[in-house]
Formats: C-alpha cells, sequence, structure tokens
C-alpha cells in the first residue's frame, strides 16, 4: 500500500493579540499512520488542534483533508470530512444516555422521527468491533472516566472518521484503562484509520506512534520517526530552550534552623476537588523558612487541589498539615491573618475582582483590619494611601488608582497581587503559576520578588509548570504526577531530563 | 370534612372546572419547558400570554376564524420569542430582567393597541367563542372547547418531539451542555432560537385560549400577574357576560361557597359562583372592573 | 453572531450607552405616537408638562415616586451582590400588612401605645416582614443553591395569597361592605403631606433618606464594600477571605427590608389600608428602575422620579390627545431592553460569522 497524505496542514499561524499560538505550521499525515503531537501547556497544541476542527479560524494557512480543502472555522464541515475529535474534557452531557450523545447530530433535524433502534445496534456492532464495549442506554453520568472516553470515541466512530485527534487521551485514565484504550487505537488503525496523538506522556507516545512531531512556543521544532527517538531526547527537545541558571545565591542561614519545625509541612495529605476528579494522594511535603520549594508538573495532576487546599479554600480529607508546628489556619482569612500569602494561578477570577477600582483591590484581602476600617466604616484615605505605596513599590504600571482592575495588563495585575500580598510581610507564600502568560520583562520583575521574600526569610512554595522558573527560583524541586509528589531534592540533583521523566510519571518509583 | 372532599371530587363540575382552570396552564407549562429544556429561562410568559390573548381575540374580533386567531395568537407569542431569543441568546443579555421586559412591553403593547382600537367602551367587547364539544359524548371533556382537546393531544405531541426527534435532542442537548452541540456541528444559537420561538408560541396558544375559550373578550387590566391570575380567573357561565374575579371565591374551587347555597364548595354552586362576590354578580352594577372601584381618599 | 469584548475601554462608550437608549425610547415611543394619530412633538411636550409642569404635577409625580424609590432600592441592593430578588412585590405587600397588624385599628380597640413608640415600631415590624420573606430564598440559596430568580418570583404569588386570606380574615375591614380590604391604619399614624393641599407625604423625605443611606453603606462601609465584591466576583472574594454566604443572608435582609419599608410608606403615606391591589407592580418596576440606575443608589431615585413622571405625565397627556396611558408602560419597557442592549453593546461589538 502506497502511503496516501490524509490530511495537510500548510503554513497554520494564528495569533490572539500580541501572542502568536501558532507560528506558519506546516505538518501531514498518512492513511493509518500515528502522529504524536508533543509539547509543553501553552506550545500550541490546543489552538492548532481546534483550527483543523473548525473550533478557530486561522489568520494564515490552509488546511486539505484527503486532497481537498477544508473551509475554516466550521466544525460541521470538519466533521463531514472525516475529522473526529477526542477532547482532554469531554465534550459529553452528563444527564443524557450514551446514545443520545452520539446520535446528536447525525440525523436531520427536520426528521419525524429518531431511528434509535437501529443506531444502537450499529453502535454495539462498532463497540464489539474496536472493543469500546458501553452499554448505548446508560446515563453519561453513571459511566466510568473511560467509558466516557468509550463514547467520545464511539461518536467519532458513528460519524465515520478517518482521522481521528486524541487530546491526551490517557491523562485521565488507569493504567489498565490506557492499556485497553491503546489496543482499541491499533485495531482502528488497521481498519485504516489515522490517528493524531496529543500527549506529554513520553513513554506512550513511543509506544504507539510512528511519527513525533514537537511544538514549543508555537513553533514546529522538531520532527522525526519515533523508531529513533529516546525520552531523553524528547524531554529537552521539549522543554526546549538552555535553562537560565538560577540568579539566587544559596546563603547559609536555614540549615542551622533545622531543629525548628518547618513553616509548612505537609504529612501524607488526601484531598479532593470540590467538583470531583483528580486529588492529592499521600501527599508529604515540607517548607522552610528562608527557601522556594517548586512543585512541577504537568497540568491536571493535582496542583490546582494542591493550591486550594493551601490556600484555605478546600478541606482536608486525612492527613495532616502544620504551620509553624502548629494547627493549620485552614480558611483564606485565618491565613491572611496567620502570616501566609497566597497568590491565585487564575489572577482575572480568583485574584482581582475586575470591575472594582485598584485601590478596593489592593485591601481585598485586608480591608477588615484597624488598618482600613473601624466600626464597621471604612478607612478609604488608609487604603488609598496603601493601594499607592503597592502601586509605587511594585512597579504597577496604570492610568489611576481609580480605574477598574480590569483594564491593567496582565503583568501590572500580577504585580499588584504580588504586592497586595508581600507588603504583608508574609513568613509563608503560596504561589501558584505566577508568571503564566506574561511577557519577560514582568517574569523579570516577579522571580525578582520572590527572590527578595526569600532572601528575608520568608518560606516559599512555588507551584509551576514553567521549568525555567523553577529552575530559576527553586532550592528544592519536587515533581506532581496523578496527585502524588516525589521528595523535594534540591534543584541541582535535578536535570532537565530527569525531571520530564518524573513529569512524565517514569521517575516517580526511582526517587522515592 | 372527608365526605364534603369526597362530593367534590365526585362531582363532574369539579372536573370540568379543574380542566377549564387547567388548560392554559397545561399549555403555558408545555411553552415554560421547550425554552427551560433548551438553556433559557423565559420569564416573559406573563406577557406573551396577554399579548397572544389580545391580538387572537383582535383577530377573530375582526371578523377571522376562531382557528385563525389561534394561530394569530401564536405568532405573537413566536415573534416575542424570537425578541427574547435575540436579546439573550445573541446578545447574552440576563435571562431574567430581559424575561421581566418583555412581561413588561408584552403586556403594555397589548394594552396600548386595545385602548387605541376600542378608546371609550364601557364593557368589553365580545366575540363568538369557541363552543363546548357537545358531540363527544365524553362526560367532563364535552363540557370543554376544542383547545382544550388540542392542550390534551399536545402533550404527548411534545413529549414525543422532545424525546423521540433529532430535533428533541438538539434541544435537550443545548440545555445540558452547549459545548456539546457545537462540537457535534450544530449551532446553539439556532437551536435556542428556535426553542425559543416555539415555546413562546404555546405561550401565545395559552393566551388566546382565555380570550376565545375561557372568555369571550379582553381586558386591558390585565397586568403584569396575568399568568398567577390565571388560577384566579374563573369562566362564566358560557354565552353569559365575561368578568374576572377578585379572586376570593372563585378561582378555587375548594373554597367554601359563600352565596348562601347550600353547597359548600364553590365548585358545586349552582350559580357557579355568580353571586359569591360583589364583583362577580352579573347584577353587580360594580361588575368586573377595578377602575369602578370606589376609593377612599383623604 | 458572536460578541468580542472591544480592545480598548473607552469611557465614552459607556458614558453614550443611556443616551442611545434614550434615543431609542423616544423613537420607537414616536411610531406608538403617530400609530395614534397624534403629533410627536406635541405629545412629549404634554407629557413632561403633565409630569413637572405644576406643583400639582410633581406632587403626583413625587407620590408614584415614592414606592419606586424604596423597591429599586431594594432591588440596586440585591442586585448589585448578584442575588437577584424578584420578589420586592410580595416583600412590600408584606411590610404593608405588617404595617397595618402594628398600627391598624383592630376593629377599634387598637394598641394604647404612644404614636412615638408606635410609629417606629409600624416601621421596624414592616422591615422585618419584607426581610424574613426575602430571608427564606436566600437560604434556599446559599444552603442549597436553588436558584433565587424562581423563589423569589414564586413567592409573590404566595404573598398576594397571603394578603388574600388576611383580608377576608383578621385584618378585614367590617366596615368595608365586603370588600377585601383591611382595617385602616390609626389616623396618628399617618404620614403628613409635605405641600399643603398636596398629596405627596413625608414618606418621600423616608425613601430619599434610605437612598443616602444605602450609598453611605455601599461607599463606606466594610459591608457595602463586601457586598460590591461578592457581586462582582464571588470567587475571588472567597478567595480574598470574605464570608461569601453571610453576606448573602445580610444583602437578603437589607434588600428585603427596604422592600417591607415601601409598603408600610405606601399604606402610612397614601392609602391608609391594604388592599390586593395596592400595588399596580411597584416591586417590578423596581428592578426596570434598579437596571436602568445602574444600580446605583442615587441613580435610582433620579430615574423612579423619571419613570414616575413618564407614568404620571402620559395620563395628562392621554386625556388632550388621545393617546392611550400604557404608552407609559411601553415606554418604561422599551427603555429597559434598549438600556441593556446599549450598555451590553458599549463592552462588546458584535461579529458576525
Amino acid at each position: 500500500m502506497t502511503p496516501e497524505t490524509v490530511l495537510k496542514l500548510t503554513g497554520i499561524t494564528k495569533r490572539f493579540g500580541p501572542l502568536t499560538a501558532n507560528q506558519s505550521i506546516s505538518l501531514q499525515l498518512q492513511r493509518g499512520e500515528v502522529l504524536a503531537l508533543l509539547g509543553e501547556n501553552g506550545a500550541g497544541k490546543s489552538t492548532l488542534m481546534s483550527i483543523l476542527f473548525g473550533h478557530y479560524v486561522a489568520d494564515e494557512g490552509s488546511i486539505e483533508v484527503f486532497g481537498r480543502p477544508l473551509p475554516p472555522g466550521q466544525p460541521r464541515a470538519a466533521l463531514a470530512a472525516g475529522i473526529g475529535m477526542v477532547h482532554q474534557h469531554f465534550a459529553l452531557a452528563d444527564n443524557l444516555t450514551a446514545l443520545d450523545n452520539i446520535l446528536l447530530g447525525t440525523e436531520s433535524l427536520l426528521a419525524p422521527v429518531s431511528h434509535r433502534g437501529p443506531a444502537a445496534a450499529r453502535i454495539r456492532e462498532l463497540a464489539t468491533r474496536f472493543g469500546l464495549m458501553v452499554e448505548p442506554d446508560a446515563r453519561v453520568a453513571d459511566l466510568s472516566v473511560g467509558e466516557r472516553q468509550r463514547v467520545e470515541i464511539l461518536k467519532a466512530l458513528y460519524r465515520g472518521a478517518k482521522i481521528l485527534i486524541l487530546d491526551e487521551p490517557t491523562a485521565v485514565l488507569t493504567p489498565q484503562e490506557s492499556t485497553a484504550l491503546f489496543a482499541t487505537l491499533r485495531s482502528m488503525l488497521a481498519e485504516g484509520l489515522s490517528l493524531i496523538f496529543i500527549s506529554h506522556k513520553l513513554d506512550e507516545v513511543l509506544a504507539i506512534s510512528d511519527r513525533i512531531v514537537v511544538l514549543r512556543k508555537g513553533e514546529l521544532v522538531a520532527e522525526m520517526p519515533a523508531a529513533r527517538a529516546s525520552k531523553a531526547q524528547l524531554a529537552e527537545i521539549m522543554v526546549g530552550r538552555k535553562v537560565t541558571l538560577p540568579a539566587r545565591t544559596d546563603h547559609a542561614g536555614h540549615a542551622a534552623e533545622v531543629d525548628e519545625p518547618p513553616l509548612l509541612k505537609l504529612d501524607r495529605v488526601t484531598a479532593a476537588p470540590e467538583s470531583g476528579g483528580r486529588g492529592l494522594r499521600d501527599f508529604s511535603l515540607h517548607v522552610a523558612a528562608g527557601e522556594i520549594v517548586a512543585i512541577a508538573g504537568v497540568a491536571g495532576n493535582g496542583q490546582d487541589v494542591l493550591a486550594d487546599l493551601l490556600s484555605g479554600l478546600l478541606a482536608l480529607q486525612s492527613g495532616r498539615i502544620e504551620f509553624k508546628g502548629g494547627p493549620w489556619p485552614a480558611s483564606p482569612r485565618a491565613l491572611v491573618q496567620a502570616g501566609c500569602g497566597r497568590v491565585p494561578e487564575d489572577r482575572h477570577h480568583a485574584g482581582t475582582i475586575g470591575d472594582l477600582p485598584v485601590w478596593e483591590n489592593a485591601v481585598l484581602e485586608t480591608y477588615r483590619g484597624d488598618r482600613f476600617a473601624g466600626r464597621g466604616f471604612r478607612n478609604k484615605p488608609a487604603a488609598i494611601r496603601h493601594a499607592e505605596k503597592i502601586v509605587a513599590e511594585y512597579d504597577v504600571r496604570l492610568t489611576s488608582i481609580h480605574a477598574v482592575t480590569r483594564t491593567l495588563s496582565g503583568g501590572n495585575m500580577q504585580k499588584l497581587i504580588l504586592g497586595r500580598v508581600l507588603l504583608e510581610t508574609p513568613q509563608l507564600v503560596i504561589v501558584s503559576q505566577p508568571t503564566w502568560g506574561l511577557d519577560i520583562g514582568a517574569v523579570a520583575y516577579i522571580h525578582e520578588r520572590l527572590l527578595a521574600a526569600r532572601a528575608r526569610g520568608a518560606g516559599v512554595l512555588l507551584i509551576s509548570e514553567d521549568l525555567d522558573e523553577i529552575f530559576a527560583l527553586a532550592d528544592r524541586i519536587g515533581v506532581m504526577h496523578e496527585g502524588e509528589v516525589t521528595e523535594a531534592r534540591p534543584t541541582s540533583t535535578w536535570t532537565i531530563a530527569s525531571i520530564g521523566l518524573a513529569m512524565a510519571g517514569a521517575a516517580v518509583e526511582a526517587t522515592v | 370534612m372527608i365526605h364534603d372532599l369526597f362530593t367534590i371530587f365526585a362531582a363532574q363540575s369539579f372536573w370540568i372546572a379543574v380542566l377549564r382552570i387547567g388548560t392554559p396552564l397545561i399549555l403555558g407549562t408545555l411553552g415554560v419547558l421547550l425554552c427551560e429544556r433548551c438553556g433559557v429561562l423565559n420569564l416573559g410568559i406573563e406577557g406573551i400570554m396577554v399579548a397572544g390573548a389580545y391580538t387572537g381575540w383582535l383577530a377573530v374580533y375582526h371578523g377571522a376564524n376562531l382557528w385563525v386567531g389561534v394561530l394569530v395568537g401564536a405568532a405573537t407569542g413566536a415573534a416575542f420569542g424570537l425578541l427574547h431569543a435575540l436579546l439573550t441568546v445573541g446578545l447574552a443579555l440576563a435571562q431574567h430582567v430581559v424575561g421581566l421586559g418583555i412581561t413588561l412591553l408584552a403586556t403594555s403593547l397589548a394594552s396600548f393597541s386595545y385602548r387605541l382600537h376600542f378608546p371609550r367602551v364601557t364593557t368589553p367587547p365580545t366575540i363568538q367563542p369557541f363552543a363546548e364539544m357537545h358531540w363527544l359524548h365524553i362526560p367532563v371533556l364535552s363540557a370543554q372547547t376544542p383547545l382544550t382537546l388540542l392542550a390534551l393531544v399536545l402533550v404527548p405531541l411534545v413529549g414525543y418531539g422532545l424525546y423521540r426527534t433529532p430535533a428533541g435532542l438538539a434541544l435537550r442537548m443545548a440545555g445540558e451542555n452547549p459545548a456539546v452541540v457545537e462540537a457535534q456541528g450544530l449551532s446553539v444559537y439556532a437551536v435556542r432560537t428556535l426553542a425559543l420561538a416555539a415555546g413562546s408560541a404555546l405561550m401565545g396558544v395559552a393566551g388566546a385560549y382565555l380570550t376565545l375559550s375561557e372568555f369571550n373578550a379582553f381586558f386591558s387590566t390585565w397586568s403584569m400577574d396575568a399568568a398567577g391570575s390565571a388560577w384566579r380567573w374563573w369562566s362564566s357561565p358560557r354565552g353569559g357576560r365575561a368578568r374576572r374575579c377578585w379572586g376570593h371565591c372563585s378561582s378555587r374551587p375548594l373554597m367554601p361557597c359563600n352565596c348562601g347555597c347550600s353547597n359548600r364548595a364553590a365548585a358545586l354552586c349552582p350559580t357557579r359562583f355568580s353571586s359569591c362576590c360583589p364583583m362577580c354578580s352579573p347584577s353587580s352594577p360594580l361588575s368586573w372592573s377595578p377602575a369602578a372601584r370606589p376609593t377612599r381618599r383623604r | 453572531m458572536q460578541l468580542v469584548p472591544y480592545a480598548d475601554s473607552s469611557r465614552w462608550r459607556l458614558v453614550l450607552a443611556p443616551v442611545w437608549a434614550l434615543a431609542a425610547t423616544l423613537v420607537l415611543s414616536a411610531l406608538l405616537i403617530a400609530w395614534a394619530h397624534a403629533p410627536v412633538g406635541r405629545a412629549y411636550a404634554l407629557l413632561l408638562q403633565g409630569a413637572f409642569g405644576s406643583r400639582f404635577a410633581w406632587s403626583e409625580t413625587l407620590t408614584r415616586a415614592t414606592p419606586l424609590i424604596l423597591t429599586g432600592l431594594a432591588v440596586a441592593v440585591a442586585f448589585r451582590a448578584r442575588l437577584f430578588n424578584i420578589g420586592a412585590e410580595g416583600q412590600l405587600y408584606a411590610g404593608a400588612l405588617a404595617a397595618v397588624a402594628v398600627g391598624g385599628l383592630h376593629g377599634g380597640t387598637g394598641w394604647n401605645l404612644p404614636v412615638v413608640i408606635l410609629f417606629p415600631a409600624m416601621l421596624a415590624a414592616a422591615a422585618l416582614a419584607g426581610a424574613l420573606l426575602l430571608l427564606v430564598p436566600a437560604l434556599l440559596k446559599t444552603r442549597f443553591g436553588v436558584d433565587e430568580v424562581v423563589t423569589t418570583l414564586l413567592l409573590n404569588f404566595i404573598a398576594l395569597l397571603l394578603v388574600s386570606l388576611l383580608l377576608d380574615g383578621p385584618l378585614k375591614d367590617p366596615g368595608a361592605m365586603g370588600w377585601p380590604q383591611s382595617v385602616a391604619l390609626n389616623p396618628a399614624l399617618e404620614m403628613a403631606p409635605l405641600l399643603a393641599k398636596l398629596r405627596v407625604s413625608s414618606g418621600l423625605l423616608v425613601a430619599v433618606a434610605v437612598a443616602l443611606v444605602v450609598y453611605v453603606l455601599n461607599q463606606h462601609t466594610v459591608l457595602g464594600f463586601e457586598m460590591r465584591a461578592v457581586g462582582a466576583n464571588a470567587v475571588a472574594a472567597r478567595f480574598a477571605g470574605m464570608p461569601v454566604g453571610r453576606v448573602v443572608l445580610k444583602t437578603a435582609l437589607l434588600s428585603g427590608a427596604i422592600a417591607g419599608l415601601a409598603g408600610a410608606v405606601e399604606v402610612a403615606g397614601r392609602t391608609t389600608y391594604v388592599t390586593l391591589d395596592m400595588s399596580p407592580g411597584y416591586g417590578y418596576t423596581g428592578i426596570v428602575i434598579a437596571v436602568l440606575a445602574g444600580l446605583h443608589p442615587l441613580g435610582v431615585v433620579a430615574v423612579a422620579i423619571f419613570i414616575a413622571g413618564i407614568l404620571i405625565g402620559a395620563d395628562g397627556m392621554s386625556r388632550t390627545l388621545g393617546v392611550p396611558t400604557y404608552l407609559a408602560d411601553v415606554m418604561v419597557a422599551i427603555a429597559l431592553l434598549a438600556m441593556l442592549t446599549s450598555t451590553m453593546l458599549a463592552r462588546y461589538r458584535i461579529r458576525w460569522r
């Protein structure tokens, strides 16, 4: 069988404002082939696939499917051309049955009757053929995660998809489910389908794919046959860039305080998010005064649960958290009062209130204290003075502190939050993704401030997906994978390759 | 007490009243159901019912066939449904505020137009409403009009449409998880807009029932709580004058009848509540209009 | 059709939004006036004159505005904290009932208390009744996540039926010839007219005072800040350590109390007794007013007077030109929808695709 090109992307470029998500990316997919798409978060994988599927329209470039151009921006056209997508966050309605979810959009909306009987029969037939057993009449809410994914795949197969895009398909599966999924994928390949497989997990990528493409910062940086790739090499290409050496100076001091209880100590902690989903399992960690401990990891491995737990938003299920050897102040207000500062991951929705002016956001955590209020009334001049102080000391650029916070740029918003937290001179700071989406200048400034906090003796827990940032700041690094964390070892004992492996789950056992 | 209840539940007139009062509620609720199921709260129902009641009645008053009147009511409802969709689906405005705005707009437009057409009437002009289906020879149903039959038939029809057709599936999915609808190549905008139009059309028919079947006239005094008042409206003996009762005897068939008849419950009153209160009595000079009420000024 | 936020945040678009809304309202209403074969310019002139053209006109307008200011404030306070209280109508009735229950004559006996005690007791009872009526949906919302739009709306009907029950029962005025009407308030508790020979009562002062209190509360107190913060972004408020549930409950108590007060002010300032048609939808119009005022308490006062002016002015205009008075209601409805639309279009532009 001669190779047949089923999909051809040519020069795809997509910009969101100043950010270039995809920079003239070209790639091809052959019939019966598995193409793996590797890259860190924000590398542009999802944007590229959204363009292919018609959710976004590319600024430049074109797409051909089976030799025919694909009209941009129309999911319907992509579906008709034979492209199916298995979303990472399944596009399923929980309250409806598997059959309902699969059938939607496959019949004419004007048809007076839905042929559910024959459809269910065909679904059963497809399910048997590809090993995707799901009861069509079961409610999606009653299905396990693995079964939901099967519904998602059946949706594409039912529509006769010839090209299947799988976005992080194993991220939510147990190892056993992953093995079953791979068997399914192989049987699909045998029937002539072509797959695009998006993942961070290097083992899987090497096991399933024929060809590997690596994206970094919106650009296609490497393309190679899987047979010639190695894990270490892929990890390095994926993380890329020369890692800038830490700008911090090791300082004596915290070694002498070993006898004192650590600032923060988590002992075999278990917690689950309110929405369900992956939580923390058997999580142990400590942060001492004057050090930055970083938690690295691929998104969705429980970092958000860790951040919520330590921000006082989530309740502990089991285990113990200690703050300075004493009990953990388990509410946002108690934490602030106890001297624990928190910088949330989502500065727009959790960190600031966009519709309130800057000066009110500057006292969002401290408005109740004697400094800014008395007898139920607010001390507005004091709050404004405080806001001016933050703006001056943390270089927040704005037109006026009376402007609504929504109008600030991301960097300035982050500086405002950082100033609000750090001016209270907290002993412990929990920082989550502090430089996500910021320009280089703001990143450097925020790093400088975090290092300054460490220098004055504060303990910092940095949760980040940015390895450059972690190597630049951290004294010790722990890697999270599926709700568990490796021992937090000194930065010097990690290499890019070893951290990449640990993030992919490969090295967790080795380091414990 | 138990015996009284039994007498009431066994009486045909009770069930006739229940079905009669229930018809606009069935129609209106089916309309709300379509809107809710596609994910939009349609608080415009009260105004849409009033507008449908008015236009349907006006068409018949100007000589149209009764069924044409029903269609006109449905079309009016659909028009307001489209306006609702433009504002809440297209412009993503707050659903409840828009709903109240639509209610206010539809109600006041209907009243405005009514007063424009009939500037100086003291008694509302009437039409010949739907006749009871005596030919049916089914106990309770024979005393109803074809619109009640339509409402009863629509219940399984809407159920079938929602649960057994591709369009119904798309509608429910738009309410459950709009992202799925988009991912399957359908437009949430289109699905919700059409669902709102269809649901509001049913609300329009519910309104038309009030003027073309339950009563034979339109009252410009109907206001914000029209749908709520649906409970408090009662039908006069057929062919009699249309009236609006003030609510303390009419709408609740189980309330004791205080007209002096021997029946304990209003539903069993031979005069059909007609002398229960000053406003209900056909001979009362106070009649139906609240404007006729004496007000105490100081 | 897609909404795309403007990249720049121009103040001008936001400032011009109400202007566009007003223009749209006047143009669309002009079509209705023309439909009634009346001269558009003269109709608007007469409307203005009927609303604000004389001492009597001002008195009538302000009398109508008084309850509207209070219900508008009740809604504005609640909406600001993202508690969608659609139940001001029911809370108003609850307040009116409580006022009559405390200050009514009780079949001629009455409570033998001095007015200085009875008057505040009457207002407090009304506020409490309104507050408790809204507390129920607020608790359902914070405890079980029940949608307060539906519960508050339906409570309106329950409140109205309760009024109906009481007007036929304990509070029935025996001297009303069978009319469903409550006993009258003790005349000593009635609010004095502000101007000689005119209807406008000192209730207006109460309404304006409440507006000022709400303004100060919003801008200068800790609770007001919490209410605004919770309404603008509950996630961030919770992250910052605000007790979101408690703030919502306090908001509910305040909003319900103001609406209840509206009932007491209506009874003591205008009607002197409770009837089932006492409020021509003041609670609902309050929503319109609050939204038009951008939820600003002082804006509520201005908008309430403006809306009352339209309602009163339309009466006079209608008598002269024969344009139905319902024009006023249509104008209010169009103004609401136009204002919502124009504010949205000031922040987002529409992209057709």
